[in-house]
């Protein structure tokens, strides 16, 4: 490490000269810098929605419903041709440390739903789904960094089970830049540093983008590519986890149904 | 710097999930399917080119199904698909000219036309505009309607048509929505189940059950309203272990539950729920 970099670090990082990488290289929870959080899901969470999802990522809490492809609720947004996306994002009073009033068309909500309801027009099949509406509501319930993230990848948990068809599987994952270090899933700790920080949705088969946003800027451009390539190696492990997660989902499904059965 | 690694999110090996099962691949949107060459793709399947190369990839999560060339991906749960000749139950959502429009769980509502219903008379006649004024007499918003499906239209909407005497509007009995595809299309879908309850099971998930058939007199004392009670919490039982739905299995659980004695208000709790399913859950094989 350069002398240079050495005292840019010990200089800090939030206001309260918070360290963010530890002298062991570790960050504040103890992790890696390319360590994701701990990822717990399960599908099916919700009895009524035609698809649902519960993620944990660490301590952030996501749970998402998905309706649909059904009628859509007014004759304006019909589209002839194909199925239309609709997202709602909104955040429980209590996610956060700070017991906030929040409301679903606040302004971070709506451009949270405006990214998920890009991304995910650009993978469902809507096309297969003409004069219908697909709806993915999210409701964070604990927010600790990433909740973003976690959100797309609940969503697309409840997707598939929602049976709807789409081209790949999207994986979000994002990475932070603290202490002149990419520190991948970064905690609301992390966060707040007010760093640059990538958030990054791919389809996991085909290695597409299908959503990438940058929050202030990175130092130069072969930053960026590295930010990417940290994103996308996060994103794939956390796909691992989802895949097997959606494996033993299916499995068990077909266990308790039979095979013959249909 | 090198390439970042991970070494932290390891999840456990896939077998020890369903082990019987294990051997059956389960795609997820995105995964290659293994193909011969002239394979033909249907449903669930989407030609994705990566460079120069052309596979065949999954979009649902599901279960590989072939026949001879013929590659299909079979969803395990997804709305419900209609086709021709399914026995369906839907609920009136609002009246068009000269048509109803019914919620039968699909991704979009069907169409029952006037000029598919039999009119009072039974007789073959002209539809006049005063039928079309009168429509609301036979069927009004809300109302829950058992009919079939008739054909699919190029534009993808579905009629239905409730041309027969076991057809038509459904009432003095209990609705159950489930999920659909654990109905099963059989040769029968209007069942009397050994208990006596009625059931009409909709290829569409919706299921109901009364104590009487249709147009059959007599007075429900609430014994006979315990019993539909029952059996529509068998129905639900079934529904939350994923097992498939048909006059024996809802018997089974239906029999099991009265053996354990079970109270009515007991049947939906989570364990004893899973107790009652057992002898279901052995007639999967059969099934």
């Amino acid at each position: 490490m350069p002398p240079a970099t050495k005292r840019s670090r010990s200089r800090g990082g939030g206001a309260g000269g918070l360290e963010y990488i530890s002298l062991d290289g570790l960050r504040i929870d103890g992790r890696r810098p390319t360590e994701v959080r701990k990822i717990r899901c399960s599908l099916g969470a919700l009895s009524r929605a035609d698809g649902s999802a519960y993620y944990e990522q660490g301590n952030t809490r996501v749970l998402v419903a998905v309706y649909g492809p059904r009628e859509p609720h007014s004759r304006a947004s019909i589209q002839h041709d194909r199925a239309v996306v609709k997202c709602e994002f909104s955040t429980a009073m209590f996610a956060s440390p700070v017991y906030r009033r929040t409301w679903k068309g606040d302004r971070k909500s709506t451009a949270a739903a405006l990214v998920m309801q890009k991304a995910f027009e650009g993978v469902i099949l809507t096309a297969s789904y003409p004069k219908s509406q697909i709806d993915i509501y999210v409701q964070v319930l604990q927010n600790d960094g990433g909740a973003l993230v976690a959100a797309i990848n609940a969503a697309s948990l409840a997707l598939v089970n929602a049976g709807v068809a789409m081209s790949d599987f999207v994986v979000a994952c994002s990475v932070g830049f603290v202490d002149d270090t990419f520190v991948v899933d970064p905690s609301s700790l992390e966060s707040a540093s007010d760093r640059p920080e990538l958030t990054l949705a791919v389809l996991s088969h085909s290695a597409k983008i299908a959503s990438c946003q940058l929050d202030s800027k990175l130092p130069d451009g072969e930053s960026f590519e590295r930010a990417l390539e940290f994103a996308t190696s996060g994103a794939n492990q956390i796909f691992k986890v989802l895949e097997y997660e959606v494996r033993k989902y299916s499995l068990n499904l077909l266990d308790s149904r039979g095979l013959v059965a249909l | 710097m090198s390439t970042p690694t991970f070494s932290i999110v390891r999840p456990p090996p896939p077998s020890t999930a369903s082990a019987p099962l294990s051997h059956i691949p389960i795609t997820i949107p995105g995964s290659t399917i293994p193909t011969e060459d002239l394979s033909v793709r249907a449903r669930g399947t989407l030609l994705s080119t990566t460079g120069s190369t052309r596979v065949l990839t999954a979009t649902v999560a599901g279960v590989i199904t072939r026949v001879n060339k013929l590659v299909m991906v079979r969803p395990l749960r997804a709305k419900y698909i209609p086709e021709t000749g399914d026995v369906v139950i839907g609920r009136v959502t609002d009246l068009a000219g000269r048509r109803w429009r019914l919620d039968v769980n699909a991704a979009r509502h069907a169409i029952l036309l006037l000029s598919a219903v039999n009119l009072p008379g039974g007789i073959q006649r002209r539809r006049t505009y005063q039928d079309e004024l009168n429509m609301r007499a036979f069927f009004t918003e809300g109302d829950l309607v058992s009919a079939e499906v008739q054909e699919q239209w190029d534009d993808g909407c579905v009629a239905l048509h409730t041309r027969s005497l076991r057809y038509g509007k459904l009432s003095g009995g209990t609705f159950v929505p489930v999920q659909p595809e654990l109905v099963k299309r059989a040769k029968k879908h209007f069942h009397r189940l050994d208990c006596g309850v009625h059931a009409i099971l909709g290829n569409n998930g919706y299921i109901f059950l009364a104590e009487r058939a249709e147009k059959e007199g007599g007075a429900t004392t609430p014994e006979m309203r315990k019993m539909v009670a029952r059996v529509r919490n068998a129905v639900l039982a079934l529904d939350t272990e994923f097992i498939a739905i048909g006059p024996d299995t809802i018997m089974s659980v239906y029999d099991a539950s009265i053996e354990e004695g079970v109270e009515l208000r007991d049947m939906t709790r989570p364990d004893i729920t899973a107790k009652i399913c057992e002898g279901a859950r052995s007639m999967r094989a059969a099934a």
